[in-house]
């Protein structure tokens, strides 16, 4: 390991010192035989070591030895710390690649990527397994997780196609219309990132150019959702899709509406509406709430009524684990929002740049 | 004490006698901190050797052997004195031998062996303690010529344990001294006298013993001795000093100028100085007359200080082998009165101790010192350290030498 370990300190130092580079040709010798497992050649692993030791040979004798165990600890851990970077950042690349963060289990630890919410966030990562004294189950997450990833390699390679990923009884901004292509966006209501690219969609006018549909994805199990109310909503914004989906009203689908509300909109106390349903609303309340917004559509008492019981039905329950089912299987992205558009997956928020210049 | 830097030149500083009024008489230039062990590979050179290299350069730096103008001469007659100053500190005439110069023993070794007469020898005969000049080039002589090579065992006091039969008509290459712990091949005249009167030819190699037990060489019948200058006191070259019998027999396959007297379309007459075989092309010059120097000091060398320079060495290994014995943790290797001390120290290896004794201003080998064969291959010991010592040397060495070493094997 010394001369693995010599070799990283003499690339540094042969990067600013000519004088190095003969040893550095040495070192590498070296450890080209070391990493296929070869024993070196040369003395330079001993060189170096003696070297190191010598003046404390001179001064102090019986310091040598502890030293050279700690020589051989501290390249160890050198060069164990090369390897376990060199993993790091190859997985992190990888991960940028496929899913649009380094950190799929929490993308906004990472500088890289575009802002998006996690959908693996709940699941136990290596960190999190090892901390919990699960050493086994720590590498067996990194390996699921790895193996996740180079799973997705060959779908972010295809051209995409969202009308392969709609949900039933879709809802297209301003209603289909034939002569345009069509997206799809990937959203959790209660997801602030979700209603950052909602704002640039506006911004963009990218509705006007694509039929723009969504698939609502209450990220967590339903016993636990991230965001509290978001599985509430979802029900809700489906059980309206598949009421409008025969007769979408003049002023623009309900549903639409809705998602505005909360992703632009805010209370008379200046609270954001979706931070309201992820704060501080509890469930009745945020249904409450959602019945107002239906009132205001148009919507009277016995049509909310029939929404809030299409909105509990299994029927609903299904097109949304169906939903779901479509991120998590046939997507496989690991962020909300995902936006499937121009023959690409875009993960993460898109700016009001890149919107502008699909077509 | 520090040379004196004149004019850039680099002057080492002497007494109007011709001698160092210091404690290491010819190398008053070496910086009083340098404690180097490692006079077996190459010794220090005493200052009359450097000024007569230094002024072959500055003076004459002539072309000789070839050339009529008085510098050339000049060269010529200082080549010839170096000639004469080797036949004379080997007591042997230059009515039956010549002296040739080489790059180094091995070099000379290989020359020689190369160019022996076909079909002469029917074996070749080598000793189980040589160093790889002499092992390697009887493996590849042997090979070469299709012949057997037979590797004789010393017993208990060095001398050569052979039959006859070993030496009928054998070549046999053999040291006069080994370079691991300094022993003198025993009764070496009386191989040469057996080879002689089995129809056998004799090559000493003298690497060491030139420098540290050149009694051992005096009147020697040796066909050919061969030795390196800067092993003893010289400059960088080897010397071959041969009989004019067996230089005049060597079928001659390395060839060039300064070797010919005519030459036709397709063939050559070579000159009839013997020692011109071993000699294609132009020669080191500066370093053949700094090594008649190295000679002429080494002569004086007891008139001035009261002991030979060979009795100087082995006093100061005699007390550096006797510190050693004191010191606990280590192995010395073999018991002979050379002019070398070899050692294993038992908790470090010998090649890191080498690299800390460095770092305390001390030089000295470590490793298997071109004995490979013998100390890795037969004896498989560990590398090891190896003192060895020059009229450079003093008391003071030797003793900051036992102290250094001692206060590391005692901590390490």
């Amino acid at each position: 390991m010394l001369c693995i370990a010599a070799f990283l300190v003499l690339l540094v130092l042969a990067a600013v010192s000519a004088k190095y580079r003969r040893l550095l040709g040495t070192a590498w010798r070296c450890v080209t035989r070391r990493v296929t497992f070869r024993p070196c050649d040369t003395s330079f692993r001993e060189d170096v070591k003696n070297s190191m030791l010598a003046p404390l040979a001179v001064r102090a004798p019986r310091l040598v030895k502890p030293a050279s165990i700690a020589i051989e600890v501290t390249a160890w851990i050198m060069v164990l710390s090369l390897v376990v970077s060199l993993y790091i950042v190859g997985k992190s690349g990888l991960n940028l690649f496929v899913y649009g963060t380094c950190n799929p289990q929490d993308t906004q630890a990472c500088s890289l990527s575009a802002g998006a919410c996690s959908i693996d966030a709940g699941a136990d990562d290596f960190g999190s397994a090892l901390g919990k004294g699960d050493v086994i189950g720590a590498f067996a997450a990194e390996f699921r997780s790895l193996g996740k990833t180079f799973d997705a390699l060959p779908s972010r390679l295809k051209d995409w196609d969202a009308r392969e990923y709609l949900p039933e009884a879709a809802s297209y901004v301003g209603g289909y219309r034939d002569e345009l292509p069509v997206a799809v966006e990937v959203i959790d209501p209660g997801c602030r990132f979700c209603a950052e690219l909602f704002r640039n969609i506006e911004s963009a006018g990218f509705a006007e150019r694509q039929n723009l549909a969504y698939i609502p994805y209450p990220i967590g199990p339903d016993a636990a959702p991230k965001f509290t109310n978001s599985p509430l909503i979802t029900d809700y914004l489906t059980a309206i899709r598949l009421t409008e989906q025969a007769d979408v009203p003049a002023q623009g689908a309900t549903d639409w509406r809705i998602l505005e509300h909360i992703f632009t909109g805010e209370r008379p106390d200046g609270v954001a509406w979706q931070t309201w349903f992820n704060e501080q609303a509890s469930t009745e309340q945020a249904e409450t709430q959602l019945q107002d917004w239906l009132a205001e559509a148009g919507y009277d008492d016995a049509d909310i009524q029939e929404i809030a019981r299409l909105a509990a039905s299994d029927r609903v329950h299904d097109i949304v684990a169906d939903g779901k089912r479509i991120v998590e299987e046939e997507i496989r992205t690991a962020t909300v929002p995902t936006l499937i558009a121009n023959g690409a997956l875009h993960p993460g928020v898109v700016s009001v740049d890149q919107l502008q210049g699909m077509r | 004490m520090h040379p004196r830097i004149i004019g850039g030149v680099r002057r080492l500083r002497r007494s109007p006698a011709g001698e160092d009024a210091t404690d290491r008489p010819g190398f008053a230039y070496l910086p009083a901190d340098t404690v180097y062990l490692d006079a077996a590979c190459q010794s220090m050179r005493p200052a009359p050797v450097i000024e007569a290299f230094d002024e072959y350069f500055r003076t004459r730096n002539a072309c000789g052997g070839r050339a009529s103008y008085e510098s050339a001469r000049q060269v010529d007659a200082g080549v010839a004195d170096t000639r004469a100053a080797v036949l004379r500190t080997l007591g042997l005439s230059s009515r039956t031998h010549a002296v040739s110069f080489t790059l180094n023993t091995t070099y000379g070794l290989n020359l020689l062996l190369a160019q022996l007469p076909a079909g002469r020898f029917r074996r070749v005969v080598t000793t189980v303690t040589e160093h790889n000049a002499v092992f390697l080039s009887t493996i590849a002589f042997a090979r070469a010529r299709g012949i057997d090579r037979v590797v004789l065992e010393r017993d208990a006091l060095g001398a050569l344990m052979y039959r006859d039969a070993d030496l009928t008509d054998a070549l046999v290459v053999v040291s006069a001294q080994n370079n691991v712990d300094g022993a003198v091949t025993a009764d070496l005249p009386g191989l040469v006298a057996d080879a002689h009167r089995l129809g056998g030819t004799v090559i000493v190699d003298a690497a060491q013993a030139m420098a540290h037990a050149p009694e051992v060489l005096r009147s020697l019948a040796a066909d050919a001795i061969c030795f390196s200058g800067h092993k003893a006191y010289g400059p960088s070259l080897g010397v071959v000093v041969a009989t004019q019998e067996l230089l005049r027999s060597l079928e001659v396959g390395f060839v060039g100028g300064g070797q010919v007297s005519a030459v036709s379309a397709d063939d050559f007459v070579l000159l009839d100085e013997p020692h011109t075989r071993l000699e294609p092309g132009l020669q080191a010059w500066g370093e053949i007359l700094a090594f008649g120097a190295a000679l002429r000091w080494r002569e004086a060398y007891p008139r001035t200080v009261g002991e030979s320079v060979e009795q100087r060495e082995r006093r100061l290994t005699r007390a550096l082998r006797e510190g050693l014995a004191e010191i606990p943790h280590l192995t010395v290797f073999g018991d002979a009165d050379g002019a070398l001390v070899s050692f294993r120290a038992h908790r470090v290896d010998s090649n890191r101790l080498a690299v800390f004794l460095s770092k305390a201003g001390i030089s000295a080998r470590s490793g298997y010192f071109c004995a490979h064969y013998w100390l890795r291959e037969r004896e498989r010991v560990e590398p090891l350290l190896r003192f060895s010592l020059g009229a450079h040397n003093t008391e003071q060495d030797v003793e900051r030498c036992l102290d250094v070493l001692g206060r590391m094997l005692r901590g390490l």
